[in-house]
């Protein structure tokens, strides 16, 4: 990258000052104080390096904070989403291996209030209702994430109003 | 645009967002919910706001209630702690060791800037920190450029004066 000469920057700063320099030639004087080190430059020029790498640096956490704001709740909903997901998904597996397992057909075994059912029917058709319940369960939680995501999107506006509801409401 | 959709106005803010965000974070040092508030209240006035009347530049308007309620928490902020902490006085009565500490240059700066008048302290950040336009700044502050640029003709030269007078070099 190209040097800037000291000259140039020390009729800058007089510029700056007087605020007449644009957001380019600012650009470039806070370009110099990032690139330059201590010893290449002139007592006059680094009497002022404090001040523009506090401004650089208040950008950059400014930049950071706004980054981190923006999106948490999104992370936060596909991490609820992802475990609910896992878990059901985990569930039909085990249902599934149960009851189209060859090798454990003949040795099916299910307890309902502890009692052995033998019917391997009446087993089947258990599994077969909870399965239901599952894509059920799957399907209300599909709904639950469209709805949150209309949620998420109205959230700013309605949590404003609510604020002015409980001022209302208070006074 | 006189009664926005709420779909319409989530739209309009979610892009200004970020800005609004980094405006008011210039203000609030005590973390980002704090910052996200004031984001919150201003919002909500726009959105009463456009019910009843035309807005045009929907950005330059909520940046403009922000700086407001900003001015109004610094207000605040500054009568509950003025006792606690007096801006610059402290940086002239200070004893030989608070004097070393203080040469900390990017503290001493800042606290500079803190002893600026709210307007020319706005103009500051907005330019040196968000790099705002100077037309942009004076829609935020309701001025004229003109007087954008005497602010901030001034309030660099004041800053360059205390760091003239602080003699770090």
């Amino acid at each position: 990258m190209e040097n800037i000469s000291e000259k140039l920057i020390s009729s800058l700063i007089e510029k700056y000052f007087n605020a007449e320099t644009s957001l380019s030639e600012e650009t470039l004087i806070k370009r110099y104080y990032r690139e330059t080190p201590d010893v290449e430059m002139s007592n006059e020029l680094r009497q002022y390096r404090d001040m523009f790498a506090l401004y650089e640096r208040e950008a950059v956490l400014i930049n950071d904070r706004a980054a981190r704001t923006q999106p948490r709740k999104t992370l936060f909903m596909n991490h609820q989403l992802m475990k609910w997901g896992s878990v059901a998904a985990a569930a039909i597996i085990l249902i599934a291996l149960f009851v189209t397992n060859p090798r454990q057909s003949d040795t099916l075994r299910f307890v309902i209030d502890g009692e052995n059912i033998n019917d391997k029917e009446l087993a089947l058709s258990f599994a077969g209702s909870k399965m239901d319940k599952i894509n059920e369960l799957m399907k209300r939680l599909e709904k639950s994430e469209e709805y949150m995501g209309t949620v998420s999107k109205a959230e700013k506006p309605v949590s404003s109003l609510d604020k002015l509801n409980k001022v209302l409401s208070q006074s | 645009m006189v009664g926005m959709t709420s779909q319409e106005f989530n739209r309009t803010i979610g892009a200004i967002r970020p800005k609004l965000v980094n405006f008011a974070a210039l203000f609030v040092k005590s973390g980002a919910a704090t910052a996200e508030d004031m984001v919150q209240d201003a919002v909500l006035k726009l959105w009463k706001t456009q019910e009843t009347q035309q807005i045009k530049n929907t950005e330059a308007l909520t940046l403009h209630i922000l700086r407001n309620l900003c001015l109004d928490y610094l207000k605040l902020k500054k009568n509950n702690t003025e006792e606690l902490k007096p801006a610059y006085s402290a940086l002239v009565s200070e004893s030989p060791l608070e004097k070393l500490e203080r040469k900390d240059g990017l503290e001493f700066i800042k606290r500079c800037i803190e002893t600026l008048p709210e307007d020319q302290m706005i103009a500051v950040r907005l330019r040196d920190v968000l790099g705002y336009e100077i037309g942009e700044i004076a829609t935020i502050l309701g001025t004229t450029e003109v007087n954008v640029r005497t602010m901030l003709s001034r309030a660099r030269n004041k800053l360059r004066e205390k760091i003239l007078q602080n003699g770090k070099y």
